[in-house]
């Protein structure tokens, strides 16, 4: 699924993982890409970012930040209370590619994240009408905020 | 755990190559998820690794230290 301009609602499959157990688990995520605020500035390689309403900004690893050109610890830091206790991240201004077309965020960047990246209620969730349909194993998106 | 819809193939095709891709690494996979393209310990490792394969729009991942449900909170 690709962040590039689209119209309408589209439906994004859950994307499947394996479990601990032989099994598997499902989650919602979405192929982005991030590019820095400079015109022309190249966009990083597609990659896959878990959908998380619970994420109260959108958060990348590190590394994809100095793939950029960023230096993630000279953003603003920023403490994050998390379920395990709190992190550090850091806070830089960033182009995110998504569906619809790019939308310029604040978004945290953190060593040592397990995946690649989250796609939380700032800067994410707030540009779209998203439905979880649990039956068809996928989500409903459409965009509602240009910019 | 398990799970009780059937499974589409392209979910069984995904799933049966990140049982194979290596953990806590960076993956490169095709556009279709029918096979992974470049393996890497960094992000940057892994695109530059990926256009040496002829696949420069590929989708790229990280797997964790072990598979299973997440809370963001593994360091």
């Amino acid at each position: 699924m690709g962040a590039g301009l689209f119209h309408g609602a589209m439906k994004v499959p859950y994307r499947i993982y394996p479990d601990n157990f032989g099994e598997h688990l499902y989650c919602a995520a979405l192929d982005v890409s991030l590019a820095l605020l400079v015109p022309y500035s190249p966009r990083t390689k597609r990659f896959e970012a878990i959908i998380d309403s619970g994420a109260t900004r959108c958060m990348f690893h590190a590394e994809i930040g100095r793939s950029l050109g960023l230096d993630p610890k000279r953003g603003y830091r920023e403490r994050t209370h998390g379920i395990g206790g709190v992190e550090e991240t850091w806070i830089h201004q960033v182009s995110l590619h998504i569906p619809g077309g790019p939308v310029t965020i604040f978004a945290a960047f953190k060593e040592n994240l397990p995946i690649a990246g989250l796609l939380g209620m700032n800067g994410f969730f707030e540009h779209f009408n998203l439905t979880f349909l649990s039956e068809a194993l996928a989500c409903d998106l459409e965009r509602v905020k240009s910019t | 755990m398990r799970a009780y819809v059937s499974m589409s193939p392209e979910s069984a095709v995904r799933l049966s190559i990140l049982r194979t891709a290596p953990l806590n690494s960076w993956v490169a996979l095709s556009p279709d998820e029918s096979r992974i393209v470049a393996v890497g310990q960094t992000y940057a490792e892994v695109a530059k690794l990926s256009d040496a394969a002829g696949e420069a729009d590929p989708i790229i991942l990280k797997t964790p230290t072990q598979w299973g449900p997440v809370s963001f909170t593994e360091r």
